[in-house]
């Protein structure tokens, strides 16, 4: 039925969504804890692996001559 | 020359019944003050308290502290008794997070100072020591927090069933509070969200058939978001006739009250559960 079909739509969603938001931490945090361990043995500070990170579009499209990012950058229209 | 070193030591010599040492100098009590304030605005005091702790000390160390305490900031000025110097310092209220442990540990570190027991150096370390100190573990409060909200639950008459589904429920949406928060996000925003998963889930209860009261269960799966600390102490601000601060806390927590609504209310509504 339609009138139950969005609700249990919606509980599935929401629960997958915590289950897999749970096991993508835990498995970042063993990640980064084995990685610590391997450079407590090498004897060097090696960074974890961040399989998401957030960060400006400049960083992905960079092209030779562009212009350096300040914290000034108020607007990119005028360059004057 | 009668300098405040010399006034303060003058007075330490007289006062052989008074155990506690005159700090060196006006400025550094300006400043050691302004931080305590800051640090106890921050950790959810009242305006009272922050008053009282920080003129009984002002009082052991024979200087005079007044203050201005706006939501945000707090102008202090600190004078000698007899008012031939002042310092005023205007600081900004830490954005440190809610903590009754060092709420009480910096009452208490007041309490010692006007009892005589520390100096102003010592007070100093132990201001340094508390504010150092580290934050609850994260999972404690998350699963007592968890527990917490499932009495609640219970003292509404809920049954079994509906306490462990407002149990998981919360545990999600505490989870999800604590990330968001971690990494900055808009507290309102953040209570939107929350709220939606927790009464989600919440909703559980009745979706599956589970117990005799799925209706509490929902109700009482966002009562761990509700902001019991800013209404109590926008009241007790009122009361001490400090409007503006009362003012600004219950705004704060009207509007995460709404915030909360708004995420039960799409909660309910996609769960396809009627609010009245």
């Amino acid at each position: 039925m339609i009138c139950l079909d969005i609700p249990l739509l919606a509980w599935c969603v929401v629960a997958a969504t915590m289950v897999a938001l749970v096991m993508v931490r835990t498995f970042i945090y063993a990640n980064s804890r084995l990685h610590r361990k391997n450079s407590a043995h090498a004897g060097k500070a090696t960074p974890g692996v961040k399989f998401f990170e957030i960060g400006s579009e400049r960083e992905e499209f960079f092209l030779p001559g562009d212009r350096n990012v300040t914290a000034k950058d108020y607007s990119d229209e005028y360059d004057g | 020359m009668n300098t405040m070193a010399e006034r303060l030591q003058t007075v330490e010599i007289a006062a052989t019944d008074q155990p506690c040492e005159a700090p060196s100098a006006l400025k550094e009590i300006s400043l050691f003050l302004s931080d305590y304030a800051s640090w106890l605005l921050g950790c959810g005091s009242t305006c009272i308290r922050l008053e009282h702790n920080v003129g009984r000390m002002a009082r052991a160390w024979n200087c005079q502290a007044v203050m201005t305490i706006l939501p945000r900031h707090i102008h202090m000025t600190v004078n000698s008794l007899d008012h031939s110097q002042s310092f005023t310092y205007i600081t900004a209220t830490g954005c440190n997070g809610i903590s009754f442990d060092i709420n009480s540990r910096l009452s208490s570190l007041s309490w010692e100072v006007a009892d005589g027991r520390i100096d102003f150096n010592e007070a100093r370390k132990r201001f340094s020591a508390i504010t150092a100190s580290k934050a609850e573990n994260a999972n404690t409060v998350l699963l007592l927090a968890s527990l917490a909200n499932a009495s609640f639950c219970r003292l509404f008459g809920g049954d079994w069933p509906a306490m462990s589904v407002v149990f998981l429920a919360t545990l999600c949406g505490m989870y999800v509070k604590q990330l968001m928060l971690r990494r900055r996000a808009d507290l309102r925003v953040t209570f939107i969200l929350c709220a939606f998963i927790s009464a989600v889930l919440g909703a559980g209860a009745g979706l599956f058939g589970l117990g005799h009261t799925p209706e509490i269960a929902v109700a009482t799966s966002v009562l761990y978001l509700v902001p019991g600390i800013p209404f109590l102490n926008s009241f007790s601000d009122m009361l001490a006739g400090h409007y503006i601060c009362s003012f600004s806390r219950f705004i704060h927590a009207v509007i995460l009250t709404c915030c909360l609504s708004a995420g039960l209310c799409a909660g309910l509504l996609t769960m396809n559960l009627g609010m009245f």
